[in-house]
């Protein structure tokens, strides 16, 4: 079976978008993305899926996938559907859009993440997000997306000494990165201080532990690998997309520290990639709480387990580090638009592998991965990515 | 802002499965179910065995005692309806029969709890004037 390979990319402005509403956001990725290749149009895509997690609750509209095609005027000849994956939404609608042309069904579709969470009042969004887990059984209880990760933390924190320090220096890395993208929500660095004080807000995460509630869309341009230059002077080749799923619950994880079906889902990546986790030179991981890129660090086997904690205090996911990670910001400061994120995430890598990422560019990156989580660390979709030779 | 158009977070109690589980819930019981077929012990409680597929199954009780996996406490962020009852305390907990559930912890502070730490269960009421499972440290 042939590949697929990137070769348009766009993202709207992340933030508080009060001026675009939610097929207007998506519209600025999508533009950007057909400004970025060449020879193709709207017109031409065969296929387009949009992943988008709530937009039911967050701005009362479903069937967002035919009504994005009607403002861009486009009618797919194969299609078009909305990938609903909590926030892995994003990732899924790759990985789909990877099967349907390595398949042969399509050979260039249109992948569009969106997501508008700023419009609802703010209690309706927290119970928009409490309902990802299971209402019946955990919502009830009043869990909540900070709640679920922290209950991560505090095992972590026992089990293997990760101090508050180690889960503040990965926010204090993320907004750095973020104040060199001009897409992202947050373009100010924050100091281990500025950390340290900010409000409790499930313990012991911090307001600054978490990513915040955001506006945002990201489109990718999906074509078959073989037709990748007539579109792109430097095609971005999708090695291998893997996902795995194992429940819904906060306690479907066995363990709280390692997540299993991540490190299945790494494991198979790589091994279809042919390549070995050292050989990742740029990643963009889920840190929709600072925890959880200290837990991806060791289940994507960039440190030994445990370890998390001292490769961020060393400076080892930093640009010019052992592997640059977030370089875009991350879900902390470059913003999670759930439906988003996890397109978000392949623009940047693809923007690093091209050699285009401005002030945060990695030097010499060939090789870049994403990661992106749904739910409670119960779905996970990992990405590893290549320049066309 | 509480708009009154914001569907509150309640559990389903009208199916005969979760009837059940709340009516022996307001008894101070915890119940699940059990396959009469290979004895799988099943939570969160269901009508059919997902290991060998058999639709025998029966209402046990469970020792409602467990003990502390993680735990939290809420200080921000709230599901509506919930926000006045901020900070709460909610746990991970492993029952004694090897089950791991999620509930709210009651009659502790946090300081007070630790992971290990020893708890029954009790009763709490919801926003919805309902019952819901909860814990409280052990013998307290």
């Amino acid at each position: 079976m042939g590949k697929s390979a990137v070769v348009g990319v766009g993202l709207s402005k992340f933030g508080k978008r009060e001026d675009a509403s939610l097929r207007e956001l998506a519209a600025e990725a999508v533009y950007e993305s057909f400004q970025d290749a060449r020879d193709i149009e709207p017109g031409d895509v065969e296929a387009v899926i949009v992943a988008s997690s709530q937009p039911e609750r967050l701005v009362v509209q479903s069937h967002v996938a035919p009504l994005i095609c009607e403002y861009l005027g486009v009618k797919p000849s194969k299609g078009a559907f909305r990938v609903e994956s909590a926030c892995s939404s994003g990732g899924v609608a790759l990985r789909m859009a990877d099967i349907m042309i390595r398949s042969g069904e399509a050979s260039k579709v249109l992948v569009v993440g969106v997501e508008k969470m700023t419009e609802a009042p703010r209690s309706e969004v927290m119970t928009t997000l409490s309902i990802v887990g299971d209402k019946d059984w955990e919502s009830i209880h009043g869990i909540t997306a900070p709640a679920g990760f922290a209950l991560a933390a505090q095992r972590h924190m026992l089990e293997y000494g990760t101090k508050e320090e180690h889960l503040g220096l990965v926010a204090v890395k993320n907004h750095a990165n973020a104040e060199l993208n001009p897409k992202a929500m947050f373009r100010r660095r924050i100091t281990l201080n500025e950390y340290k004080d900010s409000p409790p807000i499930a313990k012991p995460l911090k307001l600054l532990d978490c990513s915040p509630i955001c506006d945002g869309a990201s489109c990718v341009i999906l074509t078959d690998a073989e037709d990748a230059r007539k579109y792109n002077d430097t095609p971005v080749v999708v090695k291998s997309i893997t996902q795995t799923t194992i429940g819904n619950s906060s306690t479907t994880v066995d363990d709280l520290t390692t997540w299993k079906p991540l490190v299945e889902a790494a494991s198979r990546a790589y091994s279809l990639a042919g390549i070995s986790p050292k050989q990742v030179d740029v990643a963009e991981v889920h840190d929709c709480f600072t925890i959880a890129e200290i837990i991806e660090y060791e289940d994507l086997g960039f440190c030994g387990k445990g370890y998390g904690g001292r490769f961020v205090e060393e400076g080892q996911s930093a640009i010019g580090g052992e592997v640059a990670v977030n370089t875009s910001g991350g879900l902390k400061a470059k913003g999670h638009p759930i439906g988003a994120t996890g397109i978000a995430q392949v623009v940047e890598i693809t923007l690093q592998l091209r050699g285009e990422a401005g002030k945060r560019q990695v030097s010499g990156a060939d090789i870049g991965l994403t990661h992106n989580l749904g739910g409670f660390a119960v779905n996970h979709v990992v990405g590893i990515y290549g320049r066309m030779t | 802002m509480n708009l009154p158009h914001i569907m509150l977070i309640t559990p389903n109690r009208k199916s005969p499965l979760m009837a059940r589980f709340y009516e022996n819930l307001s008894k101070n019981q915890l119940t699940t179910t059990r396959c009469k077929k290979c004895g799988s012990l099943l939570w969160p409680p269901r009508d059919f065995c997902p290991k060998c597929m058999s639709r025998e199954v029966e209402v046990t009780r469970l020792s409602g005692i467990g003990e502390i996996v993680s735990f939290t406490e809420i200080i921000d962020g709230a599901p509506a309806g919930m926000e006045s009852e901020q900070p709460y305390l909610l746990a991970i907990i492993m029952l004694e029969e090897g089950m791991k559930l999620l509930a709210r912890v009651v009659g502790a502070k946090y300081d007070e709890l630790s992971i290990g730490m020893k708890v029954e269960l009790t009763i709490r009421k919801l926003h919805d004037g309902g019952i819901v499972m909860a814990f409280k440290p052990l013998g307290r």
